[in-house]
């Protein structure tokens, strides 16, 4: 089993480091978490899906790279504590060494790819990132990692993940908002409007946003939210 | 004015007062009311937590024939943006309120800043709707001010009036710094920002590391300070409110102190220190900040970012007073035509 040992930078990345960071990696400290992963199905998968891309394929057909990320980055995780994740630091330095190629190949455009000063600002933030709701949902990593953690079911298993994973508004709408972070929420969300239409999901989520003003999501379990979601939806 | 919430049914809002006494001696509060949780060897935050209940809580928010056997549980909530984890402890109204209920938070789990509050929720719908009575079940009826339980240290903020500032030769730098080769100075974003300036420009080092206060030299020095100093706060503060608008994008409904614990601590730091020169008719931080964040929220920051803005910085640095010494230095302009306004 290839193992690897997680390290993080021993400070934040800012949008202004990215290029010196993918140029001249050695240029920025990191220091070891004193834990190893096994990331090798990960990296195959990222590995393949470069390797795969036609040449000239429109940049939609590369969403489909999350669906295929998603199972093997969650599972190389497995049994890492919580604080080593929520440390954006540590998805900097995966994003910008261990997996610089699979977030170049799925959010860059190939001229940014090769001159890193050209990358955009919504580029570099799929390589960087604060720990905010719209920091890790932007991140090309964090936001596989979580999605997964949130959307895995021992009955379904990464189904639910794929599914919030291929409708990127439908994502971005509930990881960004704070009943993502619950899970039954997030859940009960993403089973109700994988299939809809974006109009109905849009104004579904508004109304559940406003009702959780005057109402406890915590105590909330995912059939009393797909209920209040059916009202928005009706 | 202090944004506030307005629910269509009766609440009590701060009627539950919450008294945190904490198993570790080590977690005090810190001067800013929060709690400090930060130290590394500390495996859990454990706290026995007595509520106190406002007087004739329940028979504010619910209607008579309920009040018997009351259809609520107490709640603690915690909630972390950073630990992507909310979380509820949940107490009958006996438990809340025979003696203290207990809370264990493991540092595993948890990082940053953490708010807990406690929550009065109905458990069960009204069976005959009540005017001015919460109806549905888990509506919020009453609830506490936040306590913040801070996991980690914060991270160090510049003051409002600070900037780490550095020397560099942009001809040696990289190519973004390369590109600036001909300007004065550069602002660079990271964890921290910096202000970096150019040895490459002729005299600049010379004229702007000058001392004294008289002269040609200490002149051109203040009134190309004030340049600087002018456009990088105009950069830095509309970048740090760029990011505010995002996060208030996002997440409308939170209030002030929440949505700056959102953005960088660096950027939050410089739009508390410049709120009150933003806002100067607001008398206090706390109100500059709530009527910053109301302008933020708003479709349009035009007047914000092209009125208040400039305005805010020249009157906090004096940007003008660079202008006036340097034109009486070359003799453009006696004090007295200074004074008057030349012509006028």
């Amino acid at each position: 089993m290839a193992t690897t040992e997680l390290r993080r930078f021993t400070r934040m990345l800012g949008p202004d480091d990215l290029p010196d960071v993918l140029a001249h990696p050695s240029m920025f400290e990191t220091e070891p978490l004193g834990i190893s992963v096994d990331l090798s199905g990960a990296l195959t998968e990222a590995a393949k899906l470069i390797a795969d891309v036609a040449p000239g394929a429109p940049r939609s057909a590369l969403a489909a790279w999350d669906e295929a990320m998603v199972e093997p980055l969650h599972a190389g995780f497995a049994g890492v504590p919580r604080r080593v994740l929520s440390d954006m630091r540590l998805w900097h330095w995966l994003c910008t060494r261990e997996f610089r190629d699979f977030v170049l190949g799925r959010w860059c455009s190939e001229r940014a790819a090769e001159a890193y000063d050209d990358l955009t600002a919504a580029e570099r933030g799929r390589f960087l990132g604060r720990p905010s709701l719209n920091g890790v949902s932007r991140n090309a990593l964090a936001r596989l990692f979580w999605c997964g953690e949130v959307l895995w079911s021992k009955d379904e298993g990464y189904d639910l993940a794929r599914k919030a994973l291929h409708r990127q508004d439908l994502f971005q709408n509930v990881f960004e908002r704070k009943f993502g972070l619950h899970r039954p929420a997030a859940r009960a969300c993403v089973l109700r409007f994988s299939d809809a239409t974006q109009p109905v999901w849009r104004s579904s989520l508004r109304g559940l946003d406003f009702c959780l003003s005057t109402m406890v999501v915590e105590v909330m379990d995912e059939g009393a939210i797909t209920d209040l979601l059916e009202e928005f939806a009706a | 004015m202090s944004s506030e919430s307005f629910y269509p049914y009766t609440t009590v809002a701060d009627g539950i007062t919450p008294m945190f006494e904490m198993a570790d001696p080590d977690v005090r509060r810190r001067a800013d009311g929060s709690w400090d949780a930060s130290n590394p060897l500390l495996e859990q935050v454990s706290a026995t937590v007595t509520l106190d209940m406002a007087d004739n809580l329940l028979d504010t928010v619910l209607p008579s024939a309920e009040r018997k056997e009351p259809p609520v549980r107490v709640l603690l909530t915690a909630m972390s943006v950073a630990s992507r984890r909310r979380e509820a402890w949940s107490f009958t109204w006996a438990e809340a309120t025979g003696g203290p209920v207990e809370l264990v938070m493991p540092r595993a789990d948890w990082v940053g800043t953490v708010a807990v509050q406690a929550v009065l929720v109905r458990t069960t719908d009204l069976a005959h709707p009540t005017d001015g009575y919460a109806a549905a079940a888990t509506s919020r009826l009453a609830w506490s001010p936040i306590e913040k339980i801070a996991f980690d240290e914060p991270r160090e903020l510049p003051p409002g009036a600070r900037l780490d500032i550095r020397w560099v030769k942009f001809s040696e730098g990289n190519e973004w710094l390369q590109r600036c080769r001909k300007q004065l100075f550069a602002l660079q974003y990271g964890e921290l920002p910096r202000l970096l300036l150019n040895e490459d420009v002729a005299g600049l080092k010379l004229i702007l590391s000058s001392t004294g206060t008289r002269g040609r030299r200490p002149r051109i020095r203040d009134a190309t300070f004030m340049q600087i100093a002018h456009q990088t706060w105009s950069s830095l503060l509309i970048s740090s409110l760029t990011e505010l608008a995002n996060v208030v994008r996002d997440d409308p409904e939170s209030d002030s102190s929440t949505l700056l614990g959102e953005i960088e601590s660096w950027r939050s730091g410089v739009l508390r220190d410049w709120a009150r020169w933003l806002f100067p008719e607001a008398g206090d931080q706390d109100t500059a900040i709530t009527r910053m964040v109301e302008m933020v929220r708003a479709p349009s920051m035009e007047d914000l970012a092209l009125r208040r803005l400039p305005y805010a910085i020249s009157q906090r640095l004096e940007t003008w007073k660079g202008f006036i010494g340097l034109s009486r230095e070359f003799g453009v302009a006696t004090p007295e035509e200074v004074t008057t306004g030349g012509d006028n």
